[in-house]
């Protein structure tokens, strides 16, 4: 199915009136694309059918084609923000690691008794979504006074601190619980809308508009 | 002046007639520069001015506190923060890559220091004002 979205989610971009209207280089973090370049397609046959049958195909044949994120996949179990949450989790580099400390943790997912039982991706996803804010607050310096001005996030920045505070919850963790086991139950609490990562994200937001006041200074 | 300040200079730093009866004669007006405006701009940076997404953070904010900081309680206004966010970031950006070009598009209405150089250098003022005189 993620695979599936992740075409699409290609396709959308391919067929937007601005990148075919051949705007300009947009740079994203240590790469730069000629707006000519299109996502790569999967190798999901009846999704390639689809497109080369769609009124671009002609014009897509001459398009050269980003490089392919070298996770990214067909399978199943290909779900990106699951892929997100493990590189963010990653410390010095060691993804096995990461991701042997995830799979446990869905492991014991599974096996607790709140845990809605959903299927432990699904439960991650809820998590995730209950854990992003809306909001942060930024420290800015306007007239030699330091103020905190709540600001509005991207949805990158917000699934990153959703996903930053679960694994920092976990690192505040009880000396004999084991990683993974803490993980699982922040999940479980999250996808449940309790727990720590949930009062974090309140407290964050009352403290957004306790400093309301200050909003208009991001732009002074 | 205060009384005691001749005390504190020395006798050979100061002409005690001047002091007494400062100069009164106008300064005579000498031309450092020549009167005309340059054919530049100083370089400034290019500044978000908009005081975006404020009435929709607003808004959110009295839906929240009725709601007790249940985000799942406003998903309405938490949805127009959001796109509202979005589009000002777009449009900054697009607006970012239009002061990248150097050279002004006759549809641009505000020129970035760059824009106003690259305009200047082309069409002179002193040019200008030599058909206006």
């Amino acid at each position: 199915m993620a695979a599936v979205r992740s075409v699409l989610r290609g396709l959308q971009k391919i067929s937007s009136p601005r990148l075919l209207a051949g705007g300009v280089c947009v740079p994203s973090r240590n790469a730069i694309y000629n707006p000519r370049y299109i996502e790569p397609l999967g190798t999901d046959r009846d999704q390639l059918k689809e497109v080369l049958s769609s009124p671009d195909a002609e014009e897509l044949q001459f398009r050269p084609v980003k490089a392919a994120i070298s996770d990214a996949s067909n399978s199943i179990f290909y779900d990106p923000l699951l892929l997100k949450f493990i590189n963010i989790l990653m410390r010095k580099g060691d993804k096995s690691h990461a991701t042997k400390l995830v799979h446990k943790a869905f492991y014991s997912v599974k096996l607790m008794k709140d845990g809605n039982g959903l299927n432990p991706l699904d439960t991650f996803t809820l998590a995730i979504r209950n854990a992003t804010p809306v909001l942060e607050t930024v420290k800015l310096k306007r007239g030699g006074i330091f103020y905190q001005v709540p600001v509005a996030l991207s949805a990158e920045r917000a699934r990153f601190i959703a996903m930053n505070w679960i694994i920092e919850a976990v690192g505040e963790r009880e000396k004999p619980t084991r990683f993974h086991d803490q993980l699982a139950r922040e999940l479980v609490d999250a996808s449940n809308n309790v727990g720590r990562v949930i009062k974090r994200k309140q407290e964050a937001h009352k403290e957004a508009e306790a400093n309301k006041a200050y909003a208009h200074y991001r732009y002074a | 002046m205060r009384a005691t300040d001749p005390l504190n200079v020395q006798k050979t730093d100061v002409d005690y007639a001047q002091m007494s009866f400062p100069n009164n004669k106008p300064i005579k007006f000498r031309e450092v520069a020549p009167m005309q405006l340059r054919d530049r701009v100083s370089l400034k940076r290019l500044r978000d001015t908009e005081r975006a997404c404020l009435a929709e953070m607003m808004t959110l904010f009295t839906c929240l506190a009725k709601k007790d900081f249940e985000t799942s309680g406003c998903p309405k206004e938490i949805a127009a923060l959001n796109t509202c966010y979005k589009d000002i970031r777009d449009e900054s950006m697009a607006k970012k890559q239009r002061a990248l070009q150097q050279a002004p598009v006759s549809s641009i209405r505000e020129l970035t220091s760059h824009q106003a150089n690259a305009l200047l250098k082309k069409f002179p003022l002193r040019h200008l004002m030599k058909k206006v005189r």
